[in-house]
């Protein structure tokens, strides 16, 4: 049986790295008697897995997760028992049963939409009119080459689908995400606090993902983590 | 009031959830119905502190009180000190962010010796006076305790009242009193005099040393004290550490605080029994924590339960100071093992034969676990010595079985420069290494595993207060070096590989457990010269503590290599662990004579404990005789 959840992850769990974050939820279903399958062999693991790694202090408004069980469990018990037993600043906001065989969803997602807020202060709007206008936004970063550990020059431009300001401090940004391309928003905005020429300032800002897109063949993006239609989701607000 | 941290810092330093508390089971407290607040500080990194069976259970003990909300604080690591140094933030506590100075108390556990520079920084980050002296009514109470409190006086400058005992004593008649002082607008002068009259509390400030006229035999110019006395009436001349008497009256955290991070030991851990019946004569926890006192199977498997359902851990860890003195423990490990198939099971230093191959390896689900052997003396001689009840036919007789079974791994424990240990006993460790790899070669190939890797560790031999051997004169650097060195060289096989310490470490290690008053100098000194995380190799800053060592005069011959005479009033004299000091002085002479002493149960040796708490194995070890004594 196989199970798919989309919950918040905010508070103080924005400094609670990936591997932590998943070890914290597996933890709580158990706590929460749900009867997850295991892997067989020496070292069991719960067939668990999630949306990639959110960057520390970034709030996730619509994470993913799904997840096998060895026996079947209510969605509406799965959401109310697991919701009892997290801690503050993770919460499960819907549950529904996957019919099978599904995809998994992970492979599924091509983008992940952010939205970032500005310290009022900062020329962020114009400075990043300014980037996005250059033909490439050429990074360094470690990267392998022929299994060798070196730095790489990587343009990031074509990896932004679309961005629009909501305010004059406030972006909302499409980039690519997924098991193919990712792009991690601080590495963009390592560029836009260089090129504001306080590069110490980076982390000031307020970043949360907001939503995951998959693409359908025609090329156009469907809401991955829209859950309006799900018959078990909770009402809470972050 | 609680402070605000940006989360600009938090995000420039590793593992920030270390500094963020929250986490699943932690309690928070209304202030205004709070009369003793207490802070439980740990001196060391969060992920190390968190391991600590120890601090679970203080911190659920104290907050099942009314009225006392007991909050958690750990060493800062470096980048996060230096944030906070730089950006004016005092430290914190992890549930409600408040200020240390805020607090009623601050309370550290000594957990080792090379975390005492760590308390300095944190109650100097934590805006609190280093010195107790300089306290006022505006600060909060600093107390310690944990196994190295036996020995307060190092730490005597800096804190207020030392806690000697298990916190699940006198901790709430104590915060009781607090209460009733402060209603009555009393301060802190008068009630470190009110707690001075608690069994177990001691309060340095109300006591007075003196010293000899001369220096020490063999000494430049340290003389030895002459006398420790209370300097005011409601302080008792000797100090007694305070017990639990029964184990299974007492509650247990089945609700530990789970870490965000993952922690060094990330696992549920219940405590099977407190104390060892074995008497090494070397080891401070074996003397402090008697008498042995078990906790019964049934209470162990319902608290089993309560702790893996309150915790959704799948790694369970049964600790005591020796697993195989627990009775009935392998009908234990199979029940809690047929309850959790799923559930890893742990425990340390296991007897290896037969029976607990088997059941190893079926608790860790077929993997095969590193086997460890404590032997602690290379050669029987040396064993009967310090009291170490393995002989090398137990040893070979183990690997054998665990090399017939495929087991691969084994890794020995050594301590270089014990008493009375000549070349004979280094190259004794060589030889049983080698030993144990001729065994291996001696399984048929199709029966061993393809491999086989035999660890040999070694620490230095340090003497600690409350042993046998507190009497005793440390080995000097050169001295360790040479057997490190020597032992090093008479390591031939391939098979064997030797791991081991920094002997300046030890020495350092020494000379802070069994200093004095006048220690406390050199730790601060050592502390302003920026020495913190002294337990961590890569901080540990030799140069600096020998600077401290220089510039505070104080001569390490005293404290680590004389042989203290019979009659020496010993820093930690007006402290009692209940343990006699002619029992111990006993065990030390006959240490030297090679005779071995029974554990406690096969023969009651009539250590003093029954004094302060006739319980535990003191009531099961009684001979024929002795009970018909008692009988009559
Ligand atoms: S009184 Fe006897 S049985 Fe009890 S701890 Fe001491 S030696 Fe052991």
């Amino acid at each position: 049986m196989k199970k798919q959840l989309i919950f918040y992850k905010g508070g103080r769990l924005r400094f609670v790295g990936h591997l932590d974050m998943m070890r914290t939820m597996h933890r709580a279903m158990t706590r929460a008697d749900i009867p997850l399958s295991y892997s067989r062999g020496f070292n069991p693991h719960p067939h668990m897995s999630f949306s990639s790694p959110l960057a520390l202090g970034c709030i996730g408004e619509r994470e993913i997760m799904e997840f096998r069980l060895e026996k079947d469990m209510e969605d509406s018990l799965i959401l109310e028992q697991l919701n009892a037993q997290l801690p503050q600043g993770l919460y499960v906001r819907g549950v529904r049963t996957l019919e099978e065989p599904s995809t998994p969803i992970m492979a599924l997602v091509r983008v992940n939409e952010y939205r970032i807020l500005f310290p009022e202060d900062l020329p962020a709007m114009e400075v990043f009119e300014q980037l996005t206008s250059q033909p490439e936004i050429t990074i360094t970063k470690l990267g392998k080459i022929h299994g060798r550990k070196q730095q790489i020059r990587v343009d990031i431009k074509p990896l932004i689908e679309s961005y629009h300001w909501e305010n004059p401090h406030t972006l909302v940004l499409l980039a690519a995400g997924g098991s193919e391309t990712n792009l991690k928003p601080e590495l963009l905005l390592e560029q836009l606090y260089i090129l504001m020429g306080c590069p110490e300032r980076q982390h000031e800002e307020s970043i949360s993902r907001s939503r995951a897109f998959g693409r359908t063949e025609e090329g156009a993006l469907y809401d991955l983590t829209d859950i309006s239609s799900w018959e078990c989701t909770a009402s809470w607000q972050p | 009031m609680s402070i605000q941290i940006p989360d600009s810092l938090l995000l420039s330093v590793q593992k920030p959830a270390r500094y963020i508390g929250g986490e699943v089971n932690t309690v928070t407290k209304d202030l205004k119905d709070v009369h003793a607040h207490f802070c439980f500080c740990f001196p060391d990194v969060y992920d190390v502190g968190m391991c600590h069976l120890g601090l679970q259970i203080l911190y659920h003990g104290l907050n099942s009180y009314e009225g006392v909300f007991c909050e958690r604080c750990f060493a800062p690591w470096t980048d996060m000190e230096e944030l906070m140094r730089r950006k004016d933030i005092p430290l914190y506590s992890l549930e409600t962010f408040t200020p240390l100075h805020e607090f009623d108390f601050v309370g550290f556990t000594l957990q080792y010796e090379m975390s005492y520079t760590n308390i300095l920084n944190m109650l100097d980050l934590g805006r609190i006076p280093l010195m107790a002296k300089d306290r006022t009514d505006e600060d909060p109470l600093v107390i310690a305790g944990g196994p190295n409190a036996y020995n307060p006086e190092p730490l005597a400058d800096f804190v207020d009242l030392f806690y000697m005992g298990e916190g699940e004593v006198e901790y709430e008649h104590l915060f009781r009193l607090y209460k009733e002082h402060r209603e009555k607008g009393g301060g802190r002068r008068d009630f470190l005099k009110i707690a001075a009259a608690v069994p177990g509390i001691y309060v340095p400030s109300l006591y007075q040393v003196t010293y000899e006229d001369h220096p020490a035999e063999g000494c430049d110019h340290t003389p030895m004290i002459s006398s420790v006395t209370p300097s005011d009436p409601a302080a008792p001349a000797v100090v007694t550490k305070v017990l639990c008497t029964d184990m299974d009256a007492i509650d247990y955290p089945t609700r530990p605080i789970i870490p965000y991070l993952q922690i060094v030991h990330d696992r549920a851990v219940m405590e099977i029994f407190r104390g060892c019946l074995r008497g090494c004569r070397f080891c401070h926890a074996g003397m402090v924590y008697r008498p042995v006192r078990m906790r019964s199977k049934e209470n162990v498997l319902a608290w089993v339960d309560e702790v893996l359902k309150g915790t959704g851990y799948d790694e369970l860890s049964l600790t005591s100071l020796s697993s195989n003195d627990y009775p009935g423990l392998y009908d234990l490990l199979r029940e809690i093992h047929e309850k959790y198939p799923h559930v890893n099971v742990s425990l340390p230093s296991l007897r290896v034969d037969a029976f607990s191959l088997e059941l190893m390896e079926e608790l860790a689900q077929g993997k095969k676990s590193l086997l460890t052997f404590a032997a602690e003396g290379g050669t029987q001689r040396l064993r009967d010595v310090i009291n170490k009840g393995i002989t090398e036919e137990e040893i070979l007789s183990g690997v054998r079985l665990a090399f017939e079974g495929q087991w691969d791994r084994i890794k020995l424990y050594f301590m270089l420069g014990l008493p009375t240990e000549t070349q004979e006993d280094v190259q004794g460790i060589a030889d049983l290494a080698s030993r144990i790899v001729h065994e291996w070669y001696q399984v048929p190939k199709e029966k061993r595993s393809r491999d086989v890797s035999v660890g040999v560790s070694t620490s230095f031999f340090v003497p600690k207060p409350f042993t046998p051997f507190q009497w005793t004169e440390q080995c000097g650097y050169e001295e360790y070096m040479e057997k490190q060195h020597f032992l090093n060289a008479a390591i031939r096989s391939k098979k064997v590989r030797y791991s081991c310490h920094d002997a300046f470490l030890s020495t350092l290690e020494g000379l802070l457990a069994r200093g004095d008053r006048r220690t406390g100098a050199l730790i601060y000194t050592a502390w302003k010269k920026g020495c913190r995380f002294d337990s961590w190799s890569d901080m540990f800053n030799e140069n600096a503590w020998k600077e401290a060592i220089e510039e505070t005069g104080t001569e390490v011959f005293y404290y680590c290599y004389r042989r203290r005479p019979a009659d020496e009033v010993l820093p930690w004299d007006h402290i009692s662990i209940g343990v006699s000091k002619a029992f111990l002085w006993g065990e030390y002479q006959r240490a030297f004579e090679g005779k071995v002493t029974p554990n406690c149960r096969e023969h009651c040796s009539g250590c003093g404990i029954r004094r302060i708490c006739n319980t535990g194995v003191c009531t099961e070890s009684r001979t024929s005789d002795e009970r018909e004594e008692v009988a009559k």
